[in-house]
């Protein structure tokens, strides 16, 4: 079986202490190998757009910079466009391009 | 419109009908991807697919939706699988039901090239094909098998042959209880941590790592079951049991023979370097690799795959193999020989052999006469091109050579060769169809034992999609007495490697008809052609036998 991607969490105990206010993300595909991480949480204070989410993610790894312009992002299962406002309680998702079928 | 979406990790079998089947549909449109076996001009055994499934469902449904705006249609069910994917197994099926062809024709193909853009589901890699399904196929037919007598082949030009005609098949998914012995054809890697909390390695109590506090009281009791996160402050203890998930992080346990309890309160005696906990990802981090492709399952195994709930592996299937024995002559082991006459210790020998290697074993005894063993195969109703491999074994009378070879040609195989310049088992024969093989094996025990050994095994792994190293290299503790003989010679003898090195204890043996040499042996020595005896303490090459 293969696991289904939304149960892995890769968080190290660090940031964990701080779940209470920080975003989830969802990596999947070859962001997830890049970063070697299935999910990240992000730290952000009340409600943000996609630009900032982008800058607060590239801050804690510089590694999804070579992302940006192909990958969209989807906030709670649906994709989000630059006026559409993330909070901490949202759990967003990078979606680099699909292939399925 | 109706709308089923299904992502499974199962198999997907197309459904009868598309949901139910309204009286007003006038057309069903089905369509099914399948993994073909190149990706990216390489060859590959399967594609593995990843989804973000809540919004792969969520998105699929909208565009389905949407399109039904455009194009009404009555139903729509779709399934994609996750996960390995082998090649020739279908990706996605989707069966749309409408009144009339062009709308179920339309919204099928749009939703298809939507589905491409939009749909969270990504072909995460490709497993590439096992090797030897690398590159160009062979041509079927060689020039010395068409319509030559096929030269003479040694030993290892015989091997080379079998494992280039051998084709790996196609893995499966089995499920653990059936899946013993078999051969993993997957990497499996940790869907999550292991443990996948921290864990209390001793039974005592739970308290703030750093907390210097000498008097606690207790605020919880924790079974190994129990799963109950709090945050533990200054002062508090939690009871823990060993393997007890710790209720929050940053947290040791003290172990109860090092502290005082009074009522709902703890005095700490002493405390240990040691955090007594099994810290999470301890064992496993995600993404880590548990088993590589390739892997034989033994308990173990099962019980690690068991563990992280990968409970249907990715293996080669179980070979089925159907062994003819062939001569009057032979009467069962119960019986008593009459002059002439004796017992069949061939087919539970090749049955165990078999039974070793996984495979599922069909055998019947045919009569001397060739037109008879051809109605009592028909009668059988065995279905030979079912099976994997066919094993014929030769009676111990003269006529049995003629009769494997036309049988086998009989069955459909074409026989590469007929004889191969080793002794025992000289006159071995082997032949293919298409992916299915055939050997006609020479009727004396030890021939049978020898020829299963070097070629058989060799066959079996191969066709499991490993390659079985056929070969060591040992030393004599005893001199090998040979008379020199021009074929090249397979030799029982038995081998100790405790010490480090292989040791070979030859065993005597005088004819191709000897047993007894059988129940001791667990190599044979390969002494070259014209080689003669070899003095104790030489090197040699061997075939181990052990699994």
């Amino acid at each position: 079986m293969i696991p289904d991607p939304v149960v892995l969490r890769v968080t190290n105990s660090a940031d964990k202490r701080h779940t209470d206010f920080a975003m989830r993300v969802l990596l999947f595909a070859q962001i997830k190998d890049a970063v070697g991480a299935a999910e990240l949480d992000v730290k952000i204070s009340g409600e943000v757009k996609l630009a900032e989410i982008w800058k607060a993610l590239v801050a804690i790894q510089p590694k999804l910079a070579g992302f940006e312009t192909s990958t969209r992002v989807a906030r709670n299962g649906e994709y989000a466009d630059a006026e559409t406002l993330f909070s901490d309680r949202d759990e967003a998702a990078l979606i680099p391009p699909v292939s399925g079928g | 419109m109706k709308i089923k979406i299904q992502l499974t990790d199962a198999p997907i079998i197309a459904p009868e009908r598309p949901l139910e089947f309204s009286s007003q549909a006038g057309a069903v449109a089905e369509f099914s991807g399948i993994v073909r076996d190149l990706e990216n001009g390489g060859k590959i055994s399967a594609l593995e697919y990843e989804a973000y499934s809540p919004m792969a469902e969520n998105q699929i449904r909208q565009i389905l939706e949407a399109l039904a705006e455009k194009h009404p249609c009555l139903a729509a069910h779709v399934i994609h699988r996750i996960g390995v994917i082998p090649v020739g197994e279908t990706a996605i099926y989707v069966g749309i039901i409408s009144k009339h062809r062009g709308e179920a024709f339309a919204l099928l193909t749009e939703f298809m090239n939507r589905l491409k853009q939009d749909v969270p589901i990504w072909k995460r890699r490709s497993l590439p094909a096992a090797p030897g399904e690398q590159g160009s196929e062979k041509p079927k037919h060689n020039p010395t098998a068409a319509g030559h007598k096929p030269a003479l082949l040694s030993l290892d030009e015989a091997l080379a042959e079998i494992l280039s005609r051998c084709p790996p098949l196609p893995a499966v998914r089995v499920p653990l209880a059936e899946s013993f012995g078999l051969i993993l054809r997957e990497t499996v890697y940790a869907a999550e941590d292991f443990p996948s909390g921290d864990r209390s390695t001793r039974d005592g109590f739970a308290i703030l790592r750093d907390d210097i506090s000498e008097i606690f009281s207790i605020v919880d009791t924790l079974h190994a079951a129990d799963w109950k996160p709090r945050q533990l402050k200054l002062g508090e203890a939690v009871r823990v049991a060993t393997g007890a998930s710790m209720p929050c992080e940053n947290l040791r346990v003290v172990m109860q023979e090092n502290v005082e309890r009074t009522g709902d309160n703890i005095e700490i005696l002493r405390r240990d370097e040691s955090l007594n906990i099994r810290q999470r990802g301890e064992e496993m981090r995600t993404g880590s690799t548990i088993l590589s492709a390739g892997t034989k399952l033994n308990p173990g195994a099962l019980a690690l795959l068991a563990t992280v709930g990968h409970t249907q592996p990715l293996l080669s299937p179980k070979l089925r193999v159907l062994h003819f024995t062939t001569g009057d002559e032979i009467i069962s082991p119960e019986q008593k020989p009459q002059p002439g006459q004796i017992r069949d210790s061939n087919s539970i020998l090749i049955r165990t052999l078999l039974e070793q290697f996984q495979c599922d074993v069909i055998q019947k005894h045919l009569p001397e006469d060739f037109e008879t063993a051809k109605m009592a195969i028909e009668t059988f109703n065995l279905k030979p091109s079912t099976f994997n491999l066919i094993l014929v074994s030769g009676g111990a009378s003269v006529g049995d050579k003629d009769f494997t070879r036309p049988l086998l040609e009989w069955l459909g195989f074409e026989i590469i060769f007929n004889r191969v310049n080793i002794r025992p088992g000289a006159p071995l024969i082997f032949g293919v169809d298409g992916s299915h093989v055939a050997f006609g094996l020479p009727g004396n025990p030890l021939s049978h034992f020898v020829c299963f050994h070097v070629f058989v095994a060799a066959a079996l792994a191969k066709m499991s999609g490993t390659e079985k190293k056929s070969f060591s290299i040992g030393r004599l503790t005893a001199t090998l007495d040979d008379e020199a003989n021009p074929r090249e010679t397979l030799s029982p003898a038995c081998c100790d490697g405790r010490d480090g090195e292989m040791k070979l204890k030859p065993l005597p043996w005088s004819s191709s008809g000897d047993v007894k040499c059988l129940a001791e042996a667990n190599a044979l020595i390969r002494v070259p052609p014209n080689q003669g005896s070899i003095a104790a303490g030489s090197q040699v090459s061997f075939v181990p036998l052990d699994f």
